[in-house]
């Protein structure tokens, strides 16, 4: 009498016998119920084991991950002006990144700045695209600037270390 | 014909009223709004450098030493001879520092400070008049003119009087603070009684600085001003400059009130207020 456990693998198996078919599943079972194989089983394990981590996840589980896909307009532009396509996609990581413009109003206040369409959002995360988008049809050379000055906003100017540069050193001059 | 810059010393005997930040935003009031489009110069004639620290930044302030671009204290030293120097008369040009232009032709131009100022203050003879014959050179340039003066009674004072048409006292409403206004109208009094004085010197108001309108001490420290302005027939502004965590916040990011980032509407209309009443009071 079948078990109800065993029932279920021998359901899978079936299922497995029609996805590899007939003839590679009678040929493992034969190498299966030699003795070479059992002797050498723990190794042979090791093997599929390793092979199952190598193995790409699928396609529609990756995407799932990746919350920020590189925007459709900024992929074209790779092959039509590489040099803009650069600054963007690294515009684009360190937005991602939060390298530059860390807030969301950071960014809103960087569109409104370059003078850029309004950008209708209501999220970091959803309001990225949008602008790079934005900034794939802008000029330039504009894009150049502005890039430039949102990265150096990052950078105080105003930190009591180089105050206390100036001031002390004046001190010690004397 | 074009009108006379108005040139105004913010000024309190006591220190840590808020002079600097107040200077700093109404600068920017008056260029950075399209309602105004001024021309204004700050003059920082305090050795801690307050408001060129708030303007500039470090590497801009940085450059300026670096380059020897002259400063405040070249304006009261520019008659002293040393052994190395003679007595030399400054381009007023040369100590104009641009901080920021608009397309409308509105900027705001520094004259910065530095430390060595205290020590103009060591040999004060004959250098209260030279700040204002450098600015009779180079008002026709401005609608506005911000002297931020340090909180102490010196030539520097002495020099800002001369300069200026109108005093504006920020008080912060607390008790100390307050003390601060007898002793800056000794001073004044002082000043119109001596032979140099400068009679056409206005008090173009008393502004209450940090002002929060919530303890009794407050409450108290306002009356008491008030009582005092009212006997002196001394005007008091009826807008407040409010109590912000903004306030230093923008003076980090080298904005004003309306530009510092996460600053509520609130204070920029307050701010706002207040300079339309300054305004008014000058004639700007």
């Amino acid at each position: 009498m079948i078990e109800e456990q065993e029932m279920d693998l021998l359901l899978d198996l079936l299922k497995l016998l029609k996805k590899h078919g007939d003839k590679t599943f009678s040929s493992l079972a034969n190498k299966l119920t030699s003795g070479e194989v059992i002797g050498n089983l723990s190794q042979i394990l090791m093997q599929v084991s390793k092979r199952a981590e190598k193995m790409p996840r699928p396609e529609k589980e990756r995407k799932g991950k990746q919350q920020h896909p590189i925007p459709k307009s900024l992929s074209t532009l790779e092959k039509i002006d590489p040099q803009k396509y650069g600054i963007l996609i690294e515009f684009h990581r360190d937005l991602v990144a939060k390298r530059v413009l860390p807030s969301f109003r950071d960014i809103k206040q960087f569109a409104t700045d370059c003078d850029l369409p309004e950008i209708y959002a209501n999220s970091r995360q959803k309001v990225i695209n949008p602008l790079i988008e934005a900034l794939v049809v802008s000029p330039n050379e504009m894009v150049h600037e502005w890039i430039k000055s949102a990265k150096s906003g990052q950078q105080t100017d105003r930190s009591l270390e180089g105050w206390g540069k100036i001031i002390m050193k004046k001190k010690q001059g004397e | 014909m074009m009108d006379m810059a108005k040139c105004v010393s913010l000024i309190n005997m006591k220190g840590g009223v808020g002079k600097s930040t107040l200077a700093v935003n109404l600068a920017w009031q008056f260029t950075g709004l399209k309602k105004w489009n001024k021309r204004v110069l700050v003059i920082d004639l305090d050795p801690q450098f307050n408001a060129s620290q708030y303007l500039i930044g470090v590497q801009k302030y940085q450059q300026i030493l670096s380059n020897q671009i002259p400063t405040v204290w070249d304006v009261f030293e520019q008659m002293t001879r040393t052994p190395s120097k003679t007595s030399k008369q400054l381009n007023p040009k040369s100590v104009l520092y641009n901080v920021v232009s608009f397309p409308d032709g509105s900027r705001i131009d520094l004259i910065p400070s530095r430390l060595e100022l205290a020590y103009s203050l060591r040999n004060p003879s004959q250098k209260e008049g030279l700040l204002a014959q450098l600015v009779s050179k180079i008002e026709d340039d401005y609608d506005l003119i911000l002297l931020d003066c340090a909180p102490t009674e010196s030539v520097l004072t002495t020099a800002a009087y001369l300069t200026s048409n109108f005093i504006l006292v920020p008080v912060k409403p607390e008790y100390l603070s307050t003390i601060g206004l007898p002793l800056l109208v000794r001073s004044i009094d002082e000043f119109k009684a001596a032979p140099y004085g400068n009679n056409n010197l206005q008090l173009a108001g008393i502004v209450f600085n940090h002002a929060s309108n919530y303890s009794p001490e407050e409450k108290i420290s306002k009356t008491e001003v008030r009582r005092m302005a009212a006997k002196n027939k001394w005007y008091v502004f009826k807008s407040e400059v409010s109590y912000s965590r903004s306030y230093p916040k923008g003076a980090r990011e080298g904005e004003p009130i309306f530009r510092t980032s996460y600053a509520r509407w609130k204070q920029a209309f307050r701010f706002a207020a207040f300079a339309d009443e300054f305004a008014g009071r000058i004639g700007l």
